[in-house]
């Protein structure tokens, strides 16, 4: 197993430990613009139809041809809870999980989990707007988190 | 849908004690059940010619060992999984379409394996699938994404922890009354507003409780039962799965359930008719988001509709799982509450018998897109 840098993340939770994203051939362009601190969803090349999470092809039109959009990284949180279950290995104490709808979907069909680091819980309302960053687990793996967008 | 011609009816039913602990092998149980069903019909075995085994995890038990105890010697029609109110649709469109005079089907609970949790990788650490969009923070397991749905929907109309606690006080008080259920002991309000979240806005409370037993019934033409009154199946909705990612699919509308409305219709009959509704509680809260997408409120009326408990009582106007659900008399997969249907409309509810029974609505697993059906005197 690869030594992780231990560190601190949101809720608490130790990073070192935590499960990290196994890219495949689908989800690769993913993670690698991630890691180059973009965020970007698969869109069909016949009807453009975004879509996230990636899959082979579109389920409006079936279609496999596809090209991955750039996204404004604006979003509205969906909802959210605060888990005090610990299920998840690298997770402890209450953290918050919730799901961020990016602006540019308007029919609700993609959510992006997140754990709006550095927003106490007690801060989180429905419908806050968040604009995503980007948070350095490991080398090479980044994950894209929300955050409240500054001034809201 | 409906029965193309001759009606179709769960004719028996069966339990076995549930138990917090596996105490028996689940061939055992699932005989036990079954057995219990068919005394419970008056019909032997003999006239028995499908099976339908569900489980809770894989690899079941082998249906043929269960065939092979039970003596059932004709098998016609043979399968494995399905849950709820789906499965029993299965089974009605068999008999229905004359491949089989009954089929008997059993659900058996264990707590042996471990279910609902992720798959990491535990060389790595990594986690793939879909999954990777998830467990990397922290979200793996149902209690959580169910989080988000109660959280959005009471967000939405206003509804509060305590009108959803009041729910579980209530199902509490109709396990007291229920022989079957593992619940002893009654639950007040308090001791809900004091249970521990496992994924706030979830409490333990909120969650069914996991038990170790078999519940069976027998879905076979009226005519064949002796012993008890058959319950006809007035209706069904398609067998169809329901998703099992709801935090990702788009907020239903303000409508019902896909099915209410064709199942309904096919009964001739409409949400007034209803008496008494089992509605699938694999989390509380599920159970009064059904009473919205079933007609018996408005979206967003069932939390001031259950506050106090009276109305949803087993003698109050719209008796709701009169079985104590799966918070109470223990996770079956809405199998109890199919059970619990045949009870009421029959009249054999006991102490918790309803005033009216003539109609029963039943549902299972997630409100928008799970399982309906509706029940009547045979």
């Amino acid at each position: 197993m690869t030594e992780l840098k231990e560190s601190k993340s949101a809720g608490g939770a130790a990073v070192g430990s935590r499960p990290w994203p196994l890219a495949d051939e689908l989800t690769a362009p993913f993670w690698d613009a991630a890691a180059a601190q973009r965020l970007v969803v698969q869109r069909c090349t016949e009807c453009a139809l975004l879509r996230f999470p990636p899959s082979a092809r579109c389920s409006h039109c079936h279609s496999d041809g596809v090209e991955w959009a750039e996204l404004s990284g604006r979003a509205t949180l969906y909802s959210f809870i605060i888990d005090h279950r610990n299920m998840i290995p690298g997770f402890e104490g209450a953290y918050t999980v919730a799901l961020a709808t990016p602006d540019e979907v308007t029919d609700d069909s993609i959510r992006f989990v997140t754990n709006v680091p550095g927003c106490p819980p007690e801060d989180l309302r429905i419908g806050m707007p968040l604009t995503v960053t980007f948070e350095v687990v490991h080398d090479g793996v980044t994950l894209p988190q929300f955050v409240p967008e500054a001034g809201s | 849908m409906a029965t193309t011609e001759n009606p179709v009816a769960i004719i028996g039913v069966g339990y076995t004690e549930l138990s917090r602990v596996p105490e028996k092998p689940e061939t055992d149980l699932a005989v036990a059940a079954c057995r219990a069903a068919a005394e419970d019909a008056g019909i032997g075995f003999d006239a028995v010619s499908g099976i339908n085994i569900q489980v809770h995890h894989y690899p079941p038990p082998d249906t043929g060992a269960i065939v092979r105890e039970l003596g059932i010697t004709d098998v016609r029609w043979s399968v494995e999984g399905g849950l709820g109110v789906g499965a029993l649709a299965r089974a009605a469109q068999i008999v229905d379409a004359g491949i089989c005079d009954a089929v008997v089907v059993c659900k058996i609970m264990n707590t042996i394996a471990p279910v609902n949790v992720p798959d990491i990788d535990p060389e790595t650490g990594g986690v793939g699938g879909t999954a990777q969009f998830e467990v990397p923070y922290g979200l793996g397991y149902t209690m959580q994404r169910v989080g988000f749905l109660k959280r959005r929907w009471m967000h939405r109309y206003g509804i509060t922890d305590d009108q959803v606690g009041w729910l579980c006080v209530t199902q509490r008080e109709h396990a007291l009354l229920n022989p079957h259920a593992i619940m002893k002991k009654p639950l007040t309000i308090e001791e809900y507003r004091a249970s521990r979240w496992i994924a706030d806005p979830v409490h333990l409370l909120d969650c069914d409780y996991p038990v170790n037993g078999a519940f069976a019934y027998i879905v076979g033409r009226p005519e064949l039962a002796t012993a008890s009154k058959p319950v006809s199946i007035l209706s069904w909705s398609g067998a169809g799965r329901g998703d099992t990612m709801p935090h990702l699919r788009p907020e239903a509308d303000d409508g019902m359930n896909r099915w209410a409305h064709e199942v309904y219709t096919d009964a001739c009959l409409g949400p007034k008719d209803m008496d008494v509704w089992m509605l699938y509680d694999g989390f509380s809260f599920l159970a009064m988001m059904w009473m919205e997408q079933l007609g018996l409120v408005e979206p967003g009326e069932s939390g001031a509709y259950v506050e106090g408990g009276e109305r949803i009582r087993f003698d109050g106007e719209h008796p709701v799982n009169t079985h104590g659900g799966q918070l109470s008399e223990g996770r079956l997969h809405a199998t109890g509450h199919i059970l619990e249907a045949v009870q009421q409309v029959r009249g054999t509810a006991g102490a918790r018998q309803a005033v009216r029974a003539d109609h029963a609505v039943v549902s299972s697993a997630y409100p928008h897109d799970g399982s309906v059906a509706i029940f009547g005197r045979a």
